[in-house]
């Protein structure tokens, strides 16, 4: 077979019978066309899992070279702004278990469906369209986000500030959807205890009836 | 069958975080008008959306970063 005819066949043969050579172009042209567009997002959502520029920068590095390394897993044309996002989770979620050294993990899942019947009926008193709130920085409340627990500071990042779907945060973390529906909505009641803690401290006060 | 605000209220994220079909979506907002409470329910957790949006800077990537994976990666492919 010509070298010249190598590459359009690649579109018709699997990867099985692909050639050393055609591997290496293939997985160039995934990282050009699929994985490189997502560098930004994979960036933010590993500076506010982290908040360190740094830190962020060796995630999203390692993501890359574990994405290249895994690359033949990856089918093409599926959703790689998800997959890539799961391999950046996984690596934060390694690295943060090693540092933060913690034997038990904290099931936030018995306290999520405890509190779930409540939840639904606690109608939120806290109203952002106070000036207080719109004051606020940018700054604050990514520290209001990132004082959250690590489950659930991932699940609001991932659905508010990134725009995934239920179904696809659900396969970035492993969790069932139902999962992350009760995780989102706790996550959110205790973002805005914490922002109602921090408005308190600068004169805010609620108006309760 | 009367409004059931607690009912309602349950798919108040699924509406925001845009998780109805369309279908479900236009027989939610005509229960939200039934009802001044949940209405007013759904419009503030609206705003807490709004707000996270606008509020948490995004960050991109620095040009050195995007080099040196870049350089990375290459040297991966041709080792």
């Amino acid at each position: 077979m010509a070298v010249s005819t190598s590459f359009t066949n690649l579109k018709f043969l699997n990867l099985s019978v692909a050639s050393e050579k055609d591997d290496k172009l293939r997985k160039d042209q995934l990282f050009e066309k699929e994985f490189y567009p997502h560098m930004d997002a994979l960036y933010n959502f590993a500076f506010h899992l982290t908040y360190d520029e740094d830190d962020a920068n060796d995630l999203v590095q390692e993501t890359y070279m574990k994405a290249y390394r895994f690359a033949n897993s990856y089918v093409e044309g599926t959703n790689a702004k998800a997959w890539l996002f799961k391999i950046l989770k996984n690596a934060f979620i390694n690295e943060y278990r090693k540092k933060s050294k913690q034997p038990n993990k904290v099931d936030y899942e018995d306290i999520v469906n405890y509190h779930d019947q409540e939840d639904v009926q606690l109608v939120g008193t806290l109203d952002l369209r106070e000036e207080i709130f719109q004051g606020m920085l940018g700054d604050e409340v990514t520290k209001a986000i990132n004082s959250l627990p690590v489950d659930f500071r991932t699940v609001i990042l991932l659905c508010d500030i990134e725009g995934f779907t239920y179904e696809e945060i659900a396969k970035i973390i492993d969790i069932p959807i139902g999962t992350v529906r009760s995780r989102l909505h706790r996550a959110r009641q205790m973002l805005k205890e914490l922002l109602e803690d921090y408005a308190r401290t600068l004169g805010y006060k609620e108006n309760k009836e | 069958m009367g409004h059931d605000c607690s009912k309602v209220l349950s798919k108040v994220f699924l509406a925001l975080d845009g998780e109805m079909t369309e279908a479900e979506e236009k027989s939610f907002l005509q229960q939200l008008q039934e009802c001044s409470c949940c209405l007013d329910h759904f419009e503030i957790e609206k705003e807490f959306k709004n707000f996270l949006q606008q509020k948490v800077e995004k960050k991109c990537v620095k040009e050195d970063t995007v080099s040196s994976i870049k350089t990375k990666i290459k040297s991966l492919a041709l080792a």
